[in-house]
Formats: structure tokens, sequence, C-alpha cells
């Protein structure tokens, strides 16, 4: 067994399992730090991890959340009619969540109330879609799962949008929270969730967020994502998907904010018809590290895998992408695309990319492609034979160069907060 | 290009894995297993300077401290290091021949039977002016045309005799491109390499004629570990190519060689390989077990260096042929095939380290896989911040064949200049039912329309090899492939 | 020469072919025409031999043997040729190397002598005029970046240079312009002969003006509905399809 770091050390000392009445979550939990144990945080070592270290959380010493913090005023993306999420450094908010009118037999609420309401359900599945193996930062969050959002729905297309706010807020004391989020899906359900990290004062935050997701039986998840968490935080969101038979998985993410991100998804096709679609935005400036790394398992014949995720780089920024495509022994008809691209606009700014195919069935389509490079020179210079200024320019290559991303999504009245998003980023740079 | 119309009659005429044979011959063995004492051996052996017994001893110490590389994806039981021998010389050929005359004749008889000829006069396949250097176990035997090659100042030879004639460029360069502690294997051949090649091309020279080294393992429980350096001074050229072959053996042999190439200002070197070791049997026994370390350092501006390779043996292969791009402007190429059938494993790829302004480089890789084996392609592309202007172009293609086996497409894109432009394409499918059926319905047997696909698939890669070689890489992509339907 | 008894093929479990009877003799030009749908392509590729074809009943006698048990390389060996609808691009893969694999190959099954590269060249040459084929055409890989006309008229070629005894066309007008149509049936014509006999698989009549056909058969949910001689081509031009897909159904 290697040493671990002081800082690994420390979150294993900090966990403190109580025993609850249910034991498989006692041995979830303990499996969770057993691992975590084995190899505490990931070094560059790591193949995963060769471009992303998680050394800075080694400088701070991290505290846990003691009480409920008040929060400030809070921003909608949607317009008045959704339902409303709001979790306080890890914490449920029940007080500030509108959950009012969803669908009978539905559930929507916290990790704590469901683990009391639906325990059979999430014995079967919590833990079991992104397990603790997966990475050192689920079994860390394993260990230290205490709350966190659960979206149970079965038989339900729901009408209304779920927005959920995820809000990082410390005064001062570095904190850590680790929130374990569960959407189950099933039986031709339908839902659209806008979810958004961000970050309330300046202090510094490590979130290190577990979310499982399983969209069973021709249901279908559009979910969005949107990380502009504070400029002092540390964040790493796994994110673990089971799709079953004809169902699909639609995902757009967006990532601005934070000193450092690391969006892990791991996606597993895990039946016939099974789809998913993942979209991408990075944009990082000044010493910011943004780091999307994705896994495609295509586990069964016939499933399909869409991946276009762009990234623009200013300042010392660094942007990392990692994505790879896995298709099984025996997953003929599989069809996996990836696109990866960057533009870098700034001397000192690096890009890593790493897409990656691992195909292990003959009757397969995929291909991947990647390109690094800085705004084109010729259609720049057009633009200016035409009268506009250099910065104008600048932005509306930028621009046109991100928003296909966003085409590419049906996001409703959503799209115009990820394209307002781009702009003020274009702007502040 | 005529090369590959001849293609489909070639994979008729040739049989599975003719190479397998073993010369019956003596030979002088070091005591089996690996030690100081060995090395020391060795570089007594070759009469070598102290430096150079320094260097090994080094080298050694430093890999005794260094752990086997296990990201690569290929999977082996453990080697015992002790367990080979680490020099194995056919005596006749102790002392180094003389003149070709001098040459054992059932050395010649084994060149002949693989193809080679190793008397000036012949021609090899109808091609004037190649000449060669032949490597047998742990010594060079032969070496053609070296009064022709002398006249142009070219030296051409076995790496031993370069230590004893050409001491002040061996030590210069030797090393100065894989540094002895640069990775395992490299280490490992630093302190036990035997033989090799080594090349200098003088100021402005067009070598005349094309230069080929013929590796051939014959001994068991052997590895081989040659160690070879070619230096191209300003302005001058030079094409070189490799060719291996190993006898069937149950046993797997390690070969581990280096190869370090220098480009000064204006020089172009082209490494061509056909590399067809031993690949093992149907059930995966046996094979050359084949980890390599190939480097190329554009120093000058406007140098290029260009790597082709096509990877058709050895039960595993680990390979990397990477260029250095440090003068402004200098060019780095990698054209790469590599088949695996049966049991075989390949991780094979390259690197391209950018750090000159307007450096470009440019990877063409093309992966087949068929019966249980696996393929991975794992390449570098690097743009340092001084590396302004930069571009690489990279495309990876990879074709399955059959149900059990893998392909894998590993690449790192790294950037810290945003004036340096990187495109990366790949691509994994299978040989269409529809290509195959168009084929049959022409009167051509699936097998050889599978040959046929597959070398068309190749053929960006092969029409870089010289012609003679382009002949036998097309032959060899069908036998690799042969039994891989069923 | 060509006899074909109560044809019964199913795809992917599918019946598509219902029953199918068809003779030729040596020398004829057989017209099989339908609307999309019918089984016409599913007859050329049950008679080529192409995988997932599956021959559930009836017989296909050529020459006297049994066709069906053949592999398609066999059959090609034998004499049968299919003109494809959407000829197949084989990267990489030059004309000129892929036209001399398949002619040495089928003149190895015939036991004739394998031809050399000049030879070959010479053989194909006297060809290659006659269709319009450039040099740089047989350079090139095998349909790749070829236009409609140009792939059809390297079909032509293939059937000129194998010298079949059974040429299915499939659809061999699909995507041609006047003038590509006049070259492609030109080509044919001149390939007719008495011991050379013929398969037109077409949904036009217009082909018809150019090979013109010994009897015509109307092929309908896959069966030949009717057959007649080359006036009905022209019947069916002007009178449509419609009466015979109703009649099947």
């Amino acid at each position: 067994m290697n040493k671990l770091s002081a800082t690994s050390q420390s979150f294993v000392d900090a966990c403190s399992i109580s025993e609850t009445e249910l034991p498989w979550l006692n041995s979830l939990k303990k499996c969770g730090i057993e691992e975590f144990s084995k190899v505490g945080l990931p070094t560059l070592r790591n193949e995963a991890w060769r471009y992303t270290s998680l050394k800075q959380l080694e400088r701070l010493d991290w505290q846990k959340v003691a009480e409920d913090y008040e929060v400030g005023e809070l921003s909608w993306l949607t317009s008045g009619d959704s339902y409303k999420l709001v979790i306080v450094n890890g914490k449920f908010n029940y007080s500030l969540s509108e959950i009012s009118g969803f669908p009978e037999g539905a559930f929507i609420g916290s990790l704590s109330e469901a683990l009391g309401s639906h325990s059979e359900l999430l014995e079967t599945h919590l833990g079991r879609i992104a397990t603790s193996k997966d990475s050192p930062l689920l079994a860390l969050n394993a260990s230290h799962m205490a709350d966190g959002y659960v979206i149970l729905l079965s038989k339900v297309q729901l009408t209304k949008p779920i927005e959920i706010l995820n809000v990082g807020r410390t005064d001062g004391q570095a904190i850590a929270y680790h929130p374990r989020n569960l959407i189950l899906l099933d039986q031709l359900s339908r839902a659209t969730i806008f979810e958004r990290c961000t970050g309330q004062n300046t202090g510094s935050y490590f979130m290190n967020s577990g979310t499982e997701i399983f969209v069973d039986q021709g249901s279908h998840l559009q979910h969005h994502r949107i990380f502009a968490d504070g400029p002092e935080a540390i964040g790493v969101a796994s994110t673990g998907v089971r799709v079953g038979s004809d169902a699909n998985y639609t995902s757009l993410v967006l990532s601005d904010g934070g000193k450092l991100l690391r969006n892990d998804v791991r996606i597993h096709l895990s039946a016939s018809g099974a789809e998913t679609k993942l979209g991408g935005i990075y944009l990082a400036d000044d010493g910011q590290h943004v780091d999307h790394t994705v896994l495609i398992e295509h586990e069964m014949p016939h499933t399909k895998s869409e991946q276009l995720f762009k990234g623009v780089l200013s300042g010392k920024a660094r942007g990392v992408f990692q994505g790879n495509i896995r298709v099984h022994e025996g997953a003929d008809g599989s069809d996996g695309q990836l696109t990866n691209k960057t533009l870098l606009l700034s001397p000192g700014t690096e890009v890593n990319s790493k897409p990656q195919l691992e195909i292990y069935a003959d009757d397969v389509k995929c291909s991947h492609g990647s390109a690094v490079g800085e705004l084109d020179e010729e259609e720049l210079f057009y633009l200016r034979s035409r009268g506009i200024p250099y910065t104008q320019a600048k932005s509306i290559l930028v621009e046109s160069f991100l928003s296909e991303v966003i085409d590419e999504f049906n996001l409703g009245e959503l799209a115009d907060t990820f394209h307002q998003r781009i702009t003020d980023w274009i702007r502040a740079d | 290009m005529p090369a590959i119309n001849e293609t489909v009659d070639q994979v008729k005429s040739v049989e599975k894995y003719k190479y397998g044979f073993v010369t019956d011959i003596d030979s002088e063995f070091a005591p089996k297993g690996l030690s100081e004492d060995i090395v020391r051996f060795i570089s007594a052996k070759k009469e070598e300077p102290a430096w150079l017994l320094e260097w090994r001893i080094k080298a050694y110490r430093h890999w005794l401290t260094m752990d086997e590389p296990d990201w690569a994806k290929i999977g082996y039981p453990p080697i015992d290091y002790n367990d080979a021998y680490y020099y194995s010389a056919p005596k006749s050929g102790d002392e180094g021949p003389e003149s070709l005359d001098e040459v054992d004749p059932e050395l010649l008889a084994t060149y002949e039977k693989l193809g080679i000829p190793l008397h000036e006069q012949e021609v090899l396949a109808g091609v004037k002016n190649v000449a060669i250097d032949a490597v047998f176990d742990s010594v060079s035997v032969a070496t053609t045309f070296k009064e022709t090659l002398a006249e142009h100042g070219v030296i051409f030879g076995p790496m031993s005799e370069a230590v004893k004639n050409h001491p002040e460029l061996v030590q210069k360069y030797m090393g100065s491109v894989v540094p002895t502690a640069d990775n395992y294997f490299a280490a490992l051949n630093s302190a036990v390499f035997t033989d090799g090649s080594f090349v200098f091309i003088p100021k402005g020279v067009r070598c005349p004629m094309e230069l080929s080294t013929y590796f051939r393992i014959n001994a068991a429980n052997t590895g081989q570990f040659e160690r070879t350096l070619i230096i191209a001074e300003e302005g001058s050229y030079v094409s070189y190519l490799e060719g291996c072959t190993a006898p069937m053996r149950d046993e797997n042999q390690l070969h581990a060689a280096v190869v370090e190439l220098v480009a000064k200002d204006d020089a172009e070197i082209k490494y061509s390989t056909v590399q067809n070791w031993y690949p093992g049997d149907e059930n995966g026994v046996g094979g050359i077990y084949n980890f390599v370390t190939k480097r190329g350092a554009c120093r000058g501006k406007n140098s290029k260096i260009s790597w082709t390779q096509v990877e058709t043996g050895s039960a595993i292969t680990w390979k990397y042929p990477s260029c250095i791009l440090q003068g402004d402007n200098s060019v780095g190429e990698f054209y790469s095939v590599a088949i695996t059938n049966n049991f075989q494993q390949a991780d094979t790829g390259t690197k391209m380290i950018h750090l000159g302004k307007n450096t470009s480089s440019r990877i063409i890789a093309k992966g087949i896989s068929a019966g249980k084996s696996q393929s991975t392609y794992r390449g570098l592309v690097k743009m340092m911040p001084k590396a302004d202007g930069g571009r690489n172009f990279t495309q990876c293609d990879s074709l399955l064949i059959g149900k059990e086996c893998g392909a894998h497409t590993i690449p790192y894109i790294e950037s810290k200049n945003p004036s340096a432009r990187v495109e990366h394409e790949a691509t994994t499918s299978k040989i269409a039912d529809d290509q195959l059926f168009y084929c049959r319905q022409r009167g051509i047997a699936e097998e050889e329309a599978i040959a046929l696909i597959v070398n068309g698939f190749c053929r960006e890669v092969l029409q870089e090899l010289p012609m003679e070689f382009a002949v036998e890489a097309q032959k060899l992509v069908g036998i690799s492939l042969e039994g891989s339907v069923g | 020469m060509l006899k074909i008894n109560n044809l019964h093929a199913t795809v992917d479990g599918k019946e598509i072919l219902k029953g199918i009877d068809l003779a030729m003799g040596f020398g004829e030009v057989h017209a099989i025409m339908g609307p999309n749908g019918s089984g016409k392509s599913t007859l050329s590729y049950v008679l080529a031999g192409r995988d997932g074809y599956e021959v559930t009943k009836g017989e296909v006698l050529y020459k006297g043997k049994n066709l069906l048990e053949m592999k398609p390389e066999e059959r090609a060996g034998e004499g049968v040729f299919l003109a494809f609808q959407y000829p197949v691009e084989l990267p990489g893969v030059s004309s000129m190397n892929f036209l001399k694999a398949a002619v040495n190959a089928v003149r190895k099954y015939r036991g004739e002598n394998e031809l050399d590269a000049m030879d070959f060249l010479k053989f194909v040459r006297e060809t290659t005029k006659m269709l319009n084929i450039t040099d740089d055409m047989l350079k090139r890989a095998v349909n790749v970046g070829f236009s409609g006309g140009e792939k059809k008229r390297n079909e032509i070629l293939q059937m000129a240079v194998l010298k079949p005894i059974l040429s299915v066309l499939d659809e061999t007008d699909s995507g041609l312009d006047v003038d590509a149509l006049r070259i492609v049936g030109d080509g044919v014509t001149a390939l007719r002969s008495p011991h050379r006999s013929m398969l037109v698989i077409t949904h036009y009549q217009r082909l018809l003006d150019h090979i013109i056909p010994d009897e015509v058969h109307i092929l309908a949910d896959g069966k030949i509905v009717r057959s007649g001689g080359k006036e009905l081509a022209v019947e069916l031009e002007e009178k449509g399809y419609s009466r015979y897909t109703a009649d099947a159904a």
C-alpha cells in the first residue's frame, strides 16, 4: 500500500461512518473509504489523471461543512414555470426549493429523505451506476456521502423542466463537501434538467460530487449543465450514467468558472437501442484549469454515441479533454463519434487532448477527430477587410466556433443563456 | 505503382513464415544470464575502449534501478532476464571476415535462402545498388559495397568496427538521441548491445545507393540487442532499410534494439523497416518480443527524418519511432502499417516533439487486427512554447477482421503554442461485406480479396517504401492475414 | 443456359422472391422490369450468391449445373457476371490491379494461362477505347471518386474483360445522362454474341432502346406476372406499373 498524502489522510481521518439502519448504506460507505484508503487522491501517474493534478488540494486544510449557511439572492435561468431545487454546500435546502405540484407517484427531494421513503430503490441503484472502483474521487464521495438530490420518475413525462442550483458558499474557511445525487427515469419517462454550480462569496471550497443516472426503457433525459463555480473553487464532478433499451441521455455542458474543474462522465450504453449525445463548451482564462473526461462504454449491440466538445483558452489557462469510446466484445453495430476542437487565444495557454478508441468488436463504425490551433488568419482578415475591427472580428469567430455546439441541442428558452455566457466570457477576456 | 500490381500474384506464391528455418552453425556464447561480468565479457569480446565499457556499466547499473514499463496495452508473462544468452556469434565470424570471400559459406547460404544476396555482383530482386550489412545474432557477418561507398566518403558497416575505426564519431553521437537512461529497454540495450549498423554520410553527399541491414536471430535462448546510429551531415541524404527474421521456436526471444538518427542542416534521412520477426504460431506459442527504441533528431534547420514501418512479425511489438524537431523548418514523418493476427500484440506509434519554429510533422498509421490479436496505435504530438507555426496532421485508421480481435487508438495531443496547429483523425471499421462480395463476384477468392482490400487500405504507407521493399511488404500483408477468415 | 424454377428467397427473414420461373437460351437478352421493391435487385444478388440472401425453395440451373451451391467466385469463374447497381468503392486498390487480379483469377478457374502485365495491358486497352475509359481512370482506386457514369462504364469494362456467359445488369441505366447511357448501351450491345446471354434489370424502358431485348418479363411482388416481346416494355412505359402492383396485391 502506498503512503497517502497528508490531504488524502486527512480525508480518511475525517470520515466517520455512523451506523444507520440501512446495512447496505453502511457497507457502501465502508467500501468507499477502504477503496480510497488504498489509493488516495490520484496523481499524474494515474493514466486517467495524467493531465490534471489535484496538488492544489494539498495546500489547504479542508473542513467539513458544519452548519447551514445563509444564502444570498438566487438567480434562476428558467422562467417561473419550473421545479426548482437548491443545494447549498452539498445540502438539500427545502425552504429555498420549489417542488410543489410534482406528479403523483414520482419523487423529487433530498437524498436523506429518499433513503427513508425509497430505501429499496436506492439500495438497487446507489453506488452501482458510479462505483467506488471507477475513481478514487467517487470512493471518497461514497465514504463521505451525506446528502444530495434524488429524482425518481417512472411512466412520468414531466411537462415542466427541473432547475437545480448547486451553491458553494464559504466565508473564509476552506470547506469540502461530497454530495451524492441520483436520477432514475424508467418506462417511457421524459425529463429536462438544467443544473448549475455557482459560487457565492469568494472562499475556497472543494466540491466532490457524485451523480448517478439511470435512463431506462425508452425514457429520455435531457441534462444540461453549467459549471460556474467561484474563483477559488475546486470541483470534481463525477457522473455515472446507465442508458437502457431504447433510452436516450442527452447532455450539454458549459464550464467557465472555478479554479480547477474536472468533469468526469462515464456512460454505460447497457442495452440495445441505447443512445447518448454529449456536447461540451469549455472557456478558461488566466490560471484556470478545466478538464472534461468522458468514457463511453458501448456494452451491447446497436448502441450509439456522439460527442462534440469545443473549448477556448486564454491567458495562462490549461484545458484538458479526454474522450474514450470503448466498444465491448459482441457490441456489434455500435456507432461512436467524437470530435474535440480547441482554440488557443494567447501564448501561455496549454491544451491536452486525448481522444481514444478502444474497440473489441468488429462490426462497428467509430471515429474521432481532434484539432488544436488559433483562429483562422484568413477568416479574421476577411472580416477585417469588410470593416469589422480586430477585437470584434475575433469575438464573432469565437462565438460562431462555439455556437455550433449549442445549435446541436434543443435547449429551448435556455439557448439564449448559453449564448449569453459565451458572449460575456469573450467580453471579459 | 507497379509494385501494387504484383500483389495478388505474390500472395499466391509465398507460403507461410518461410523464414522459420535454423542454420546449423557453430556458435560461441557468453555464459547464460545477465550481470556486470556479462557486460564486461561483451565489451572485452569486442575489444572496446575503456570509455565504452564504462558507458555500458553505467547503463547496466541504472537499468537495475528501473522498472519494466507497464503502460502499454500488451500482456506477457514476466521476462526472466537471466534465462537468456546475451552474446552469440558464429565461430567463423568471430574475428570478422576481411572480405566476402572469407565469410562462412553456411552463412552465405543462409542469407541466400532469406533472399538477401551477399555477393556484390548479384542484384536484389532486380534492383541494383543496395549495400547490405548482415547481422547474425550478435555480430555483423558481412557488409557489401564498402569500397564503392568509401569512394563517396560514406561510412557503412558494423557498429563494432566503427567503434574501432571512428571512435570519435561514435563517442560523440551514441546516446545523444536516446540516452542510456531513456527507458528500461534502452538502458538494457546500452548495457549489452552487441552489433548493429553505423552510417555516416558526409556533408553534401547524396548516398549513391540504398543502405540496408538485415537482422537475423538464429541461436536459441538468445536475445538480439543491436544498436544503429545514422549521422547525416549538412545537406546529405540517405535511404536506409532494415529487415528482420528469426527461426520458428516455441520459446519467446527478446529483441531490444536502439536506433538513433541525427540529421544536420538540410539533411534528410529516410528510414524504412519491414519487421517480420517470427510472430509465434496460431496458438500464440513462441515468437519474438520486440521492444525497440527508435528516435531521430532533426538538429539542423530544414532537416527531415522520415520513418516508414511495416510491422507484421513478432509476438509483441513495443515500438515508437520518434522525431525531435529541433531545427527550424524541420520535418518529421511517420508512416506505419501494423498487422496482427492470431495472438500477436502490437502497441506502436510515434512521438513528434516540435521544438523549433515552423516545424511540421505528418503521421499516417494503418492498423489491421485479425484472429485474437490486439493492436494499438499510441502517438504523442507535442508543440512546445517556441514551436511557432508548428503543424501536425495525423490520420489513424484501423481495420478489424473477425470478432475476437481488438483495435485501439490512443493519441496524446499537447500544445503550448497558440500558433501551432494540430489535427488528428481516426477511424475504426471492418472490411465491408459489400467490398468483399464485389471482389468475389469478379472471381477473386476471399483470402485474396482480403489481401487486395487490405493492401489498398495500406497503400498510402506502402508507397512510401523503396520499391524492392514495397513488393516484399505487400506479399507480407497477404501472408500475415492467412487463416484470418474461416 | 439458365433455368430458374420456383425460386423463393428471403432477406432478414422476409420473403422477397415468391416463386420465380424463368428460362433463357444462349445468346438471348431478357429484360426484367418492375416497380421499386418488386425484388429485382434481390434476384440479381441471389444469382451472384451474395451472403444474407437465403434461398428457401426452388432451384437455379446454369449450363445444367446447380448454381446455388457455388461460391460467388466460382460463379464468376463459370461465367456469371453482375453489373452492380451501386458499384462498390475499394480505396487504395487501383482499377488496373483489380482488373488484373479478377481476370487472372477467372482465367485460372477456366484453365487458361494467366496474363503477365504487358499482355494484360494490351488486352485491356482494346476495350477501354470503346468505352471511353482513360488510362488515368485505370490508375485511380476502384470506383473511388468516380462519377455515376464512370462507375457504370467501369462495370461494363469489367464485363468486357471477364468475358462472361451470363451477364446480369442491375439497373445499369440508373443515374446516367443521355450520353453516358448511349456509351453504356453501345458497350453492352457490342458484347452481344450467340453464346452470351444477358439479363437486363431495369425500371425504365429507355435502356432497352439501346439494348434490344428478345423477351421482357414484368416482376411484381416477387413473381413474374407477365412476359412478352420488346413491345411490352413500350406498353409499360406508357401505362406504368400500377396495374401490376395492384394485380400482385
